[in-house]
């Protein structure tokens, strides 16, 4: 148990990642939601407008949870030499360059329904170089990991203003079941 | 009063269930309790995107329904029975409410009923002593049927009948289902627009291939076209039909049953005993482009046309199963069978499917079969009708009023026979780009009146409504329009379409 707490990253450490997660993953909702909206609004009334967005901001929560937990539980599977002080920039650093790779593969999501073998492959090479590059340029020069880390902290208002409106959200979804 | 203690409470809860199915009973007054044991079961079944245009019982050149011919001879079958709407969710709440789609509104994809209309339908219109059950494989219905739960006794949930289950919002949000259904199906698999989930969407795709592949293994053989879904649920007919016929015998009498099975609905993948049955090289005529055309070639009309004619056969091989048991068991004898479908299909004019903004008659003309208890002879009507007039039959032959709040009337030998008939019109609706609570300003209407059916295109180009016209009797595929050549009728139905558009958008206006 002591080198299970050890090992978790402290509760700024854990804020800074959930809220670098965070925003890529509400960007991304927000675009495609508003992209729907037009499309809601012939068939659904307000509240119910308005509860399809609360159920979808839900789920980004969700999301965001998820990929934080899994970034926590990496960091502690990872050397602890590895990430000593440098837990947070290496998350945010593989999520926003995950969720570029990740934007591309929606764009091209007939190459998973195909089964495009050499789109995927050279998706998935480009990525895995692109983000061993990062990786790599992380650990070497410290202007990186300054740049990182202050990206991340010029997140944290407007990820947390996300999660804000997550929370209102779920409380529309907890009203609507009753 | 005497006070329960917890044991004789804790001895008594395992027959509570039991309650809840005698409760109605019960509770009946005895003139009620004569009308149910007297009521007969009505047992509805829907097959979804079932176009009479397909249906060799109605003239079509392929054998698709022998089976449904069988159960032709011991019932009244309809000829010319009209759908309200070219897809689910209108065609099926208007069958299910008995009023066309601009007064229940649910004329979207996925769209649901007014709120008014959660009390004006058939399952709140039958008196209570009805055990009344329902259960569809199509989702759109279900969130039809989800609004409606409060009468319905039993409503079973899709993914109870189906092979493998990828849904979640039935399991954590049952109560606000279909907004919850819809957030759900947006973040995990996109609509217009790619999925709303950055991360998660990619790893449940993977786990819709893991569950296809399972499927595919283990049916795989049994239908190598591809195993039987619709939103990513896969099924099999089979297990639906013995569900039914298990239901039929379980259920407490008088029962109302209302099911709604997929198929022939895309994707056409038929059992192998039907692959290539219709291998025929058979060319349907070509047919005159107007309007909507998404510009199909005719070779892959055809090609679709002949794996959907396999598709129905199989399926109809399914009813024939049905038919069997509810013979065998004699159901039949006590039971109103009604056999119809929400909405046609359409191979033709570069179109294929029913995601269109015409209403030709391969969409609108659906079949319409109803075995009496105990009916031994055919009867055939010629008279055209409309699904919105099942509701007031089911609830004339069930001995209860007919509701004002319909605009269905009885369907023809199911009456006193005193109800007016002659000219009727009959209507059919398209209006998905029109918003809901909204004048209709941009949508497809359609009227018939006796041989003549007029089609209104409006709005879909400021200022240019188009206008087509066909005799039915004299020309049943829609090869010419004659609007232009017999005006004096075309103007007459025009102004009649123009009336009810005014009167249906009226109270738009007053607000």
């Amino acid at each position: 148990m002591a080198i299970f707490k050890r090992r978790l990253p402290s509760r700024q450490d854990l804020l800074y990642v959930f809220a670098a997660c965070a925003f890529p993953v509400h960007v991304w909702l927000i675009i495609n939601v508003m992209r729907e909206v037009p499309a809601w609004i012939l068939r659904l009334s307000m509240w119910d407008l308005l509860g399809v967005v609360a159920y979808s901001l839900l789920f980004a929560l969700l999301e965001t949870a998820v990929v934080t937990v899994f970034f926590v539980v990496l960091g502690m599977m990872l050397p602890q030499r590895w990430i000593q002080g440098r837990f947070v920039s290496l998350a945010t650093l593989l999520v926003m360059i995950s969720a570029v790779w990740f934007v591309v593969l929606h764009y091209n999501s007939q190459a998973i329904e195909n089964r495009q073998i050499v789109t995927l492959g050279i998706w998935l090479a480009s990525y895995l170089l692109v983000m061993g590059g990062a990786v790599l340029a992380l650990y070497r020069s410290q202007r990186v990991e300054t740049a990182v880390a202050a990206f991340v902290q010029r997140l944290v208002v407007l990820s947390f203003f996300y999660i804000v409106v997550d929370i209102f959200g779920l409380f529309i979804v907890i009203s609507r079941q009753f | 009063m005497a006070q329960i203690s917890r044991r004789t409470f804790l001895k008594l809860a395992p027959v509570l269930p039991l309650l809840k199915v005698t409760w109605p009973q019960l509770a009946q007054t005895p003139e009620q309790a004569l009308q149910a044991a007297n009521a007969p079961n009505v047992l509805v079944l829907v097959f979804d995107t079932l176009s009479a245009r397909h249906v060799s019982l109605y003239g079509y050149q392929r054998e698709t329904t022998p089976n449904l011919a069988r159960f032709a001879e011991r019932a009244t079958v309809f000829h010319n029975h009209h759908a309200a709407a070219n897809f689910t969710s209108p065609g099926t709440s208007s069958i299910l409410t008995g009023t066309y789609p601009w007064s229940h509104r649910a004329f979207h994809l996925h769209g649901i009923v007014n709120d008014e209309y959660i009390n004006r339908n058939v399952f709140t219109a039958l008196p209570d002593y009805y055990h009344k059950i329902a259960y569809t494989h199509n989702l759109l219905v279900f969130s039809l049927l989800h609004q409606f739960r409060g009468s319905i006794d039993q409503l079973k949930k899709t993914r109870d009948l189906c092979l493998a289950d990828n849904q979640l919002a039935d399991r954590l949000f049952y109560g606000d289902y279909s907004d919850a259904f819809w957030a759900e199906w947006l973040f995990l698999r996109g609509g217009a627009t790619p999925p709303s989930s950055l991360f998660l969407s990619m790893f449940d795709r993977l786990r819709r291939f893991d569950t296809k592949r399972q499927v595919t293994e283990a049916y795989g053989d049994m239908f190598p076209r591809g195993i039987p879904n619709l939103h990513s649920l896969f099924f099999v007919l089979e297990d639906a039909i013995d569900w039914i016929k298990e239901q039929v015998l379980l259920t407490p009498q008088p029962f109302f049953s209302y099911f709604h099975l997929l198929p022939p609905h895309e994707p056409y993948t038929t059992r192998k005993d039907f692959v290539d049955i219709f291998a025929d090289g058979w060319q349907p005529p070509e047919k005159p482009i107007l309007f909507g055309s998404e510009g199909k070639p005719q070779r892959f009309l055809n090609r679709q046309r002949r794996e959907y004619d396999e598709y129905l056969a199989y399926t109809d091989s399914e009813f024939g199963r049905l038919l069997d048991a509810l013979e065998q068991s004699g159901v039949l004898d006590n039971t109103y069978l009604i056999l119809t479908s929400d909405h046609g299909e359409l191979f033709e004019r570069g179109i294929r499917g029913h995601v269109t903004q015409t209403l030709y008659e391969p969409l609108l003309h659906v079949p319409l079969l109803i075995s009496r208890p105990g009916q031994k002879e055919r009867v055939d009507v010629f008279e055209r009708t409309s699904c919105v007039d099942l509701l007031p039959t089911i609830m004339k032959i069930t001995g209860q009023p007919v509701p004002d709040w319909t605009e269905g009337q009885v369907l023809p030998t199911f009456g006193d026979g005193d109800e007016e008939r002659n000219g009727r019109f009959l209507y059919a609706l398209e209006a998905k780009s029109n918003p809901k609570q909204a004048p209709l300003q941009k949508a497809t209407m359609a009227i018939v009146a006796d041989q003549y059916k007029l089609v209104r295109y409006f709005g879909y180009k400021p200022g240019q409504d188009l206008y087509e016209m066909y005799d039915l009797q004299t020309d049943p595929e829609e090869m010419n329009n004659i609007f232009e050549t017999k005006s004096a009728i075309a103007n007459e139905l025009k102004a009649q379409l123009a009336q009810k558009l005014e009167q249906v958008n009226r109270p738009f206006a007053a607000t």
